[in-house]
């Protein structure tokens, strides 16, 4: 009988550490410990050079304060989500229920961010993603207890579609993965390049992380009488269509325009020369001109003697979001946690890709976005020179809630 | 009719890299009626090997030589160390060697992701097939040309191979009466062990020929299993020319779908292979009396 009232005493003891974590950590309890964030990224597999360049930055922003607010340490515990949404919401439960962390941060995949954004707003535990672009990340699952420190699909391709029909380009096939990144991305593309008089003459979505040959699409693409190719892939899918594309001899006739993640620089050696001349756009680059952006590229050199890529950079902006919400709050985390997310909502603040503002539904808006191009520098090493900048379109509503 | 006889060649050049794949574990499966999934490693093994050797030389053919030659050892060994003591305690059904391959290939992506990272890498285009061929009125990648001539050739050596040399001879008798060959003084374990070598160097080949076309990354050799599969099956278990064929039909089906139904290029393969399945479970080109 003892054994058994042991047992009961410790599922009680158990429902109320879950109850207390999803109904919210009074303040006084942990006044002395430090702050904890869940960090939760994908770090085998294809997205894991991503997720390890997103995790330096981060500790590069925190760094920058010493690791500390208030005099309380800022403690990151880490978690793989292995891009699937199941096993992200199985850490995010672990990370809540036997860490207790204040929050949750990171996750790279949209898929794993819808998962965990319903359990935010359920559980009242404030997440703050570093990537997940999706549209409806802030919008048709926006809550109190999300924002998202990147920016969304939209706001970074829809004037990326004005601008080239702006620069004389009529028309464009677009190309991509056929899943929703690859829709939302390059939806918003089509979106802006139409409506600023161009025309997208054909579509071409191949099957995700399926397709190994090109050649037919290519064909296709090479046959459509089109000005440009505007891509979005990533990864092993981004060096195989970059050289197919330069092996079938459309580098001048068809140029292939794309984000940076197609022209990533961890697929710089896989490519060799043939990222010279590439013109892309990015939130980002180390010779960005400007104070937080010198900054930044200087620390990060410092500590991992290399140049930070686009994923640090969001990174540092998603640790300096969350560094700043700290100390407005004098490192206390408020018993209404949701007042997390209001106090970053309210920030603006300078980042390596420009100025920091969040809209209504607590998404980042880019300031700027640049176009670049990849050059030799004196070295013989690939480089990015700046070409043009224009601004960021703002988010797609859809939003039903009100906070 | 340009435009169908480059997607013309963009199918021949993706039935002969899938050929590439295959024909290594169709012969395997063919004499020693092992499924071995762990043929993706073996894939894997080959572009990083010829990787290592194309940064030292400097040269993709020396890569090209090289490369499988890891690959083979790997394979000789398996065989030779793990599958055939298996086998000789009874352990060696269907399911457990697949299971036991099947561990194999996550376990080498997982070693190569620790070893190498998860990073991409290439081996460069070999100057001599660089650019692009005028024939016909059309421009076409050399590259592309000489994956079409590899995966022609060796399907020749091979059919030479085995239907008309010794070695050949020994092959097939091996596989129809193993005591008997025994018993005539051949070795028909270090044999089974060579051919399981020579099946995984071959997938070590078609790893470095495709390293200048896709890239090289931990997990290359996961996604082509399915693939393989398809063609040895549509092909016939274990029947070499029927997987000859078969790699036409699938690489043509694939590509002709991506240009011009790209909504059926996921599907159309797969059809293909549960059609099979339901009419012709021997496959299209399989052998009477030759089922797995």
């Amino acid at each position: 009988m003892a054994f058994s009232f042991e047992k009961s005493t410790r599922t009680i003891l158990g429902a109320a550490a879950i109850l207390a974590a999803t109904v919210g950590v009074p303040s006084y309890a942990q006044d002395k410990g430090p702050i904890k964030i869940g960090l939760i990224l994908t770090y085998k597999g294809v997205y894991a050079p991503v997720s390890e360049g997103f995790d330096r930055g981060l500790q590069i922003a925190i760094a920058e304060y010493g690791g500390k607010i208030a005099s309380r340490a800022i403690e990151i515990i880490r978690a793989d989500d292995e891009l699937t949404p199941s096993v992200g919401v199985q850490k995010f439960n672990k990370l809540v229920q036997l860490d207790k962390v204040d929050f949750i941060t990171g996750v790279v995949g949209s898929n794993v961010a819808i998962a965990l954004s319903e359990l935010a707003d359920r559980g009242k535990v404030p997440v703050i993603f570093g990537f997940a672009f999706a549209d409806e990340i802030t919008g048709k699952f926006c809550s109190p207890y999300i924002a998202r420190s990147s920016f969304s699909a939209n706001g970074f391709q829809y004037n990326s579609g004005k601008y080239w029909a702006s620069k004389g380009i009529k028309t464009a096939v677009i190309m991509g993965p056929d899943y929703s990144a690859g829709h939302s991305f390059l939806g918003a593309f089509k979106r802006g390049f139409e409506e600023g008089g161009g025309k997208v003459v054909q579509e071409i979505w191949t099957p995700f992380q399926k397709t190994k040959d090109w050649g037919a699409a290519l064909t296709q693409a090479g046959n459509s009488g089109a000005q440009i190719i505007y891509a979005f892939y990533a990864g092993s899918e981004a060096v195989q269509v970059v050289k197919q594309h330069a092996d079938f001899g459309l580098k001048d006739k068809l140029p292939l325009i794309g984000d940076q993640w197609v022209y990533d620089e961890a697929l710089w050696p896989a490519l060799g020369d043939l990222v010279i001349g590439a013109k892309h756009i990015t939130v980002h680059f180390p010779d960005l001109e400007n104070e937080a952006s010198k900054k930044f590229v200087k620390a990060f050199r410092e500590r991992f003697k290399e140049d930070p890529d686009v994923n640090a950079a969001l990174g540092y902006d998603n640790g300096k979001a969350i560094m700043l919400t700290l100390e407005k709050l004098g490192g206390e985390i408020p018993e209404d946690r949701a007042k997390i997310i209001s106090t970053m909502r309210d920030l603006t603040f300078d980042a390596p890709r420009g100025k920091i503002r969040f809209n209504a539904q607590n998404s980042a808006l880019l300031e700027k976005v640049y176009l670049v191009e990849i050059v030799k520098d004196a070295d013989g090493k690939p480089r990015r020179k700046f070409v043009d900048e224009f601004a960021g379109a703002g988010d797609l509503s859809g939003c039903a809630k009100s906070f | 009719m340009q435009l169908f006889l480059l997607q013309f060649l963009n199918g021949l050049q993706l039935s002969m890299l899938v050929f590439l794949l295959a024909v290594g574990l169709t012969l395997i499966f063919g004499l020693m009626n092992i499924l071995n999934l762990a043929h993706g490693a073996f894939f894997t093994m080959g572009a990083y090997f010829g990787l290592i050797i194309a940064k030292a030389t400097g040269s993709f053919w020396a890569a090209l030589l090289v490369g499988p030659l890891l690959p083979f050892a790997a394979g000789f060994v398996l065989q030779f160390c793990v599958l055939q003591p298996l086998a000789e305690r009874g352990r060696s059904t269907h399911l457990d060697l697949a299971l036991l391959t099947f561990g194999l290939l996550f376990a080498t992506a997982g070693a190569v992701e620790y070893l190498y990272g998860s990073n991409f890498y290439s081996i460069a285009t070999p100057d001599l097939l660089k650019g692009r061929i005028a024939l016909l009125g059309i421009e076409y990648p050399a590259y592309r040309i000489f994956i079409i001539a590899a995966g022609i050739s060796v399907a020749a050596a091979l059919s030479l191979v085995i239907d008309r040399t010794l070695i050949g001879a020994t092959l097939r008798a091996g596989v129809d009466n193993r005591e008997m060959v025994t018993a005539l003084g051949i070795n028909i374990n270090v044999l089974f062990a060579l051919v399981f070598g020579f099946g995984s160097a071959l997938a070590g080949f078609a790893g470095v020929v495709a390293a200048p076309v896709m890239s090289i990354y931990s997990s290359m050799g996961i996604g082509i299993v399915v693939t393989t599969f398809v063609v040895v099956v549509v092909g016939g278990l274990g029947n070499l020319k029927g997987s000859f064929y078969a790699s036409l039909i699938v690489g043509m089906t694939d590509t002709f779908a991506q240009a011009f139904f790209p909504e059926a290029e996921l599907f159309a393969v797969y059809a293909l292979l549960i059609a099979v399945m339901i009419i012709r479970p021997q496959g299209l080109f399989g052998a009477v009396g030759r089922l797995a």
